[in-house]
């Protein structure tokens, strides 16, 4: 179990060095001069040269990127043209508060594709069934920024059950920061009204993020069911009378959930990256919506950091997942080895 | 009479069989079938959309304000309603099918061949270092979540549909690879391949004619859910405003700037939603259609 | 146990197959039955009625199946869940497919062990202690490493034995096995038999035995039914039905069967397996049958009582 969770995470550190490298030449080749692009084109050539060698920017590429890699691993991710501050402190200031959202709809992914997904595999081709099936379809096909406009739209405009927009609501005092995580760090000042306010403005951008997954996974649950429940293990089961409860929420339900686990896990995985869309939707401060807005101002830095923050969590989310897959399935953990 | 037999021919041979049980199992999931008329449609719109869209000349710029936000359903002119300009949503709509789908289609077809044959050759030299090399060089691509990817390569570049589309391309293949990698890679050590080697087959013969026509069914399968996914994606680029650029009426964009006039007038960004939506439906109805054709 | 006139069906993309078409079973207590007949004639699909544990898509459309005077067919949840605990076990033909992948042996014996009520307070380390106990009455070398595996892990052999263990975890009265060496190799097919033989004589269970393995079943049972394609077609006492086969699909079959006595090879019987969702009218066995009588074309023969306990579905032995 060890070499496997070490194969996985030396495959994924070799992944990351590959995509910075990619991510890196892209970003210093394609949109020509980065000295250039910082400085009033009237400078004259004398301090652009300088400036240019004092940035480092006049050496070889690839000596470029092993200073830069350097500077990675210290904390420094670099200088940010659009907020002209460090990279680095604004993924720090950013990032926590989009977390908040991923985990809430990640949350909401297990939680209701577990729910639906027995609902409907025990209730096969019943009316429990069709509904999850009619709501998978309509959740993949209806891409998650539609999703959030549409729950804007009936739930916050029209039935003013939630919030339209923002972390907290103008008249809730931000907590003081400790975690950057705005929920933790209200529970942390012992202020629970701070807290209910931003899950309440989390609920919808977490939805609408996280509602074409969990029904893509609940139908995937529901399909395992339905086709192991045929599979002469449990006929074996149920001969040995052991209870139908213990059968089905046991020896049914493991060997099920193993597809969608994996499906889950990829999904959650790639939430952060896709929360932007959500959060321009709902005006949630998250770091990928400040994200967007660097890279429509061309801040190199921040999309090279934006990548990289990402696919950091994207392959820690991945490995998460496999080892939960691992402890699942056991012919995964102990085949490895060749047995 | 010549032509009489070539029917006959064709009819008995063991392809046509195959190819009538598989329709057979095709056709008998009305699902599948909605999905293949819906995206029958949806092609049939995007490939005619300039000639049967009641006002053409809404496409780019154009003005007229007299005739601006008036609501769906109310006026037999505009049936899905006009946007700030005066232009009829459902032209646009319509336009905007043609702008996704021709998306999808290039991205698709400049990804599958170079996707599916890489991942071939990785998969018949499976564990030989040039399975390694290509491998890893599609890991690379797949560490980082599709949306991400596309996004900062169409940062980096000027924001137009082209681009997008280059970028989308770019991360997109490395998916082809994998699929055919993994199918190819477990057929690899089945006797009929190992069979086509003792007769002294070529490499070329035996990828391209023995292990190929057997991965059909998963990339088929794939092709057709990509479309959506494509579509998805180009969306959510344009939508942020790294794919098409108004005025152009692609879906994504006119949801981005119909969302400034929400909530009031919610059909400007409701209407290309929903043809977005439709696509996609339609397209992965006929996936799963597809993927069951294939699974016996 | 009793069945009578059992007449059970699948439903299909194609229509509702029609398997069992009339299956009499009769099973005293303490006795030993054998069934045999070629693969897909019915014989997996009584005994999963026994226990109701038909897969989804079956239908059962008539007949009777009684264990001490009680419904099968009727009875009730909790009746049921008694039958299965407490009355019959079942071993299954396919050991790999029969235990559950992700779950090692000891969850899956234990889980047993527990729902029988029987040891309700027990600890974990009494109910270990069983397990072992278990797996060394089924002649399993280190048991421990046993209990600690996955079914994956083990051989075919091992794992019929582990199935054997789990029927005899709680005491029963009618052990069915169904073709439980069939998958098996060939060099462990006679140490899973003896294996059996010996227990069912140790705790004196009634059995019901369903083999290919002609020679298995005649060193074994006292009484041999014969089935085909859903009927019962002849039953008799096992020295008699070897010695003076009355049916013609039982001739046929029992020639079929190289002897050591030389002879060489039959013919087997021509034809093939009806099929279930359009099947052959009256008797079933008419299109491949030597003997065939117009009437046996138009009338499905009843069970006609040759002599003793010798009984056979066939127009050939029908005197008025």
């Amino acid at each position: 179990m060890r070499t496997y969770i070490a194969r996985r995470l030396g495959f994924v550190l070799f992944s990351l060095i590959g995509l910075s490298i990619l991510v890196f030449y892209l970003a210093r080749v394609i949109p020509g001069d980065p000295v250039l692009m910082m400085v009033d084109p009237r400078t004259s050539p004398a301090i652009i040269e300088e400036l240019r060698h004092k940035l480092g920017l006049d050496k070889p590429l690839y000596m470029q990127y092993w200073f830069w890699l350097q500077d990675v691993f210290r904390g420094d991710l670099g200088f940010s043209v659009y907020t002209k501050r460090s990279v680095t402190s604004d993924v720090l200031e950013y990032l926590p508060i989009s977390l908040e959202l991923v985990i809430l709809a990640a949350l909401m992914e297990i939680a209701g594709s577990f729910i639906l997904g027995v609902l409907a595999g025990s209730h096969a081709y019943k009316w429990p069934d069709n509904l999850v099936r009619i709501l998978s379809y309509i959740g993949i096909s209806i891409p998650s920024f539609v999703w959030a406009i549409i729950f804007q739209l009936i739930f916050a405009w029209q039935l003013s059950l939630f919030p339209t927009s923002g972390l907290l609501s103008s008249n809730v005092l931000k907590p003081p920061r400790v975690t950057g995580f705005t929920s933790l760090d209200s529970l942390i000042a012992g202020r629970f009204d701070a807290f209910a306010d931003v899950i309440w403005h989390a609920t919808l951008p977490a939805l609408a993020l996280c509602i074409g997954g969990m029904t893509q996974d609940a139908r995937i649950i529901r399909s395992g069911m339905v086709e192991n429940k045929d599979k002469e293990y449990i006929a074996m089961a149920t001969s040995q009378g052991l209870p139908k409860r213990l059968v089905m929420f046991k020896y049914l339900l493991k060997p099920s959930i193993i597809p969608a686990v994996t499906v889950m896990g990829m999904d959650i995985a790639s939430m952060l990256g896709n929360a932007f869309l959500v959060e321009t939707v709902f005006l949630w401060p998250g770091f990928s919506r400040h994200a967007i807005k660097a890279m429509y101002r061309s801040d190199l830095n921040t999309i090279i950091a934006t990548v990289l923050v990402i696919g950091l969590i994207f392959a820690i989310v991945n490995i998460i997942t496999d080892i939960i897959v691992a402890y699942l399935d056991p012919r995964i953990r102990l085949m490895e080895r060749g047995e | 009479m010549k032509k009489i037999r070539l029917f006959e021919t064709i009819k008995q041979s063991p392809r046509w069989e195959s190819f009538r049980r598989m329709w057979y199992k095709f056709s008998r999931s009305p699902l599948s079938i909605a999905g293949l008329v819906i995206s029958a449609a949806c092609i049939f719109i995007g490939l005619f959309a300039p000639y049967i869209v009641p006002y053409p000349e809404h496409a780019g710029y154009f003005h007229n304000y007299a005739d601006a936000f008036i609501s769906p359903f109310q006026n037999s002119n505009y049936i899905f309603g006009t946007d700030e300009y005066g232009r009829d949503t459902l032209t646009r709509t319509m336009l905007g099918f043609q702008y996704s789908l021709t998306m999808a289609g290039v991205v698709l077809s400049l990804v599958v061949a170079p996707g599916v044959i890489l991942g071939l050759i990785a998969g018949y030299h499976k564990d030989r270092w040039i399975d390694m090399v290509i491998m890893r060089i599609c890991d690379i691509f797949i560490a980082v979540p599709p949306l991400v990817l596309a996004l900062a390569i169409c940062s980096v570049l000027e924001p137009n549909v082209f681009n997008a589309m280059m970028a989308v391309s770019l991360m997109w293949w490395p998916w082809y690879a994998r699929l055919t990698y993994n199918v190819s890679s477990a057929m690899r050590n089945e006797y009929f391949v190992q069979a086509a080697e003792v007769m002294g087959a070529s490499t070329f013969h035996i990828i391209f004619k023995e292990i190929l026509p057997n991965c059909l069914g998963p990339i088929l399968t794939k092709v057709t859910l990509d479309v959506g996914w494509v579509i998805l994606i180009g969306s959510a680029l344009s939508y942020v405003g790294l794919g098409a650029q108004p005025p152009t009426p692609d879906l994504g964009t006119m949801v981005a700037d119909g969302g400034n006039w929400m909530p009031d007038f919610w059909w400007m960004s409701m209407f290309p939603a929903l043809g977005i939506a439709i696509i996609i439906l339609g397209f992965n109805l006929l996936g799963d259609g597809i993927r069951d054709m294939f699974t016996e | 146990m009793e069945i009578k006139d059992l007449h059970v069906g699948y439903r299909t993309y194609r229509g509702t197959s029609k398997v069992l078409n009339g299956v009499h079973l009769t099973v005293k207590t303490g006795e030993k039955v054998g069934i045999i007949g070629e693969s897909g004639c019915g014989k997996t699909t009584t005994m999963k009625t026994i226990l109701r544990i038909l897969p989804t898509n079956a239908v059962i459309h008539g007949g009777e199946a009684y264990l001490k005077d009680k419904n099968i067919l009727r009875m009730g949840k909790n009746e049921l869940n008694e039958l299965r605990r407490k009355h019959v076990a079942m071993i299954f033909q396919d050991p790999t497919a029969a235990l559950n992948p992700v779950f090692n042996i000891k969850t899956q014996l234990i889980d047993v062990i527990k729902s029988s009520h029987a040891h309700e307070g027990e600890k974990t380390e009494e109910f270990k202690a069983k397990c072992i106990r278990l797996l060394k009455e089924v002649a399993l070398p280190d048991p421990e490493r046993v209990l600690g595996s996955y079914p994956f892990q083990l051989s075919g052999g091992m794992k019929q034995r582990v199935c054997i263990a789990m029927a005899l975890a709680t005491p029963r009265y009618l052990l069915i096995a169904d073709e439980p060496t069939t998958n098996l190799d060939v060099t462990i097919r006679d140490q899973v038999l003896l294996l059996i033989k010996d227990i069912t004589e140790k705790r004196r269970l009634s059995v019901i035995l369903i083999s290919q393995a002609l020679g298995a079943v005649k060193g074994f049972v006292d009484k041999v039914y014969v089935m085909y394609a859903g009927d019962t077609v002849e039953v008799a006492d096992t020295k008699d039905l070897f010695s003076n086969p009355l049916h013609p699909y039982t001739k046929g079959f029992l020639d079929s069967t190289p002897k050591l006595t030389g002879g060489g090879f039959s013919e087997g019987i021509k034809g093939r397996v009806p099929d279930y969702i359009d099947p052959p009218s009256g008797c079933r066995f008419h299109p491949r049958c030597t003997y065939t009588l117009s009437r046996c074309k138009k009338e499905k023969p009843p069970f006609i009582d040759v002599e003793g306990n010798h009984g056979v579905a066939c127009w050939l032995y029908y005197k008025k």
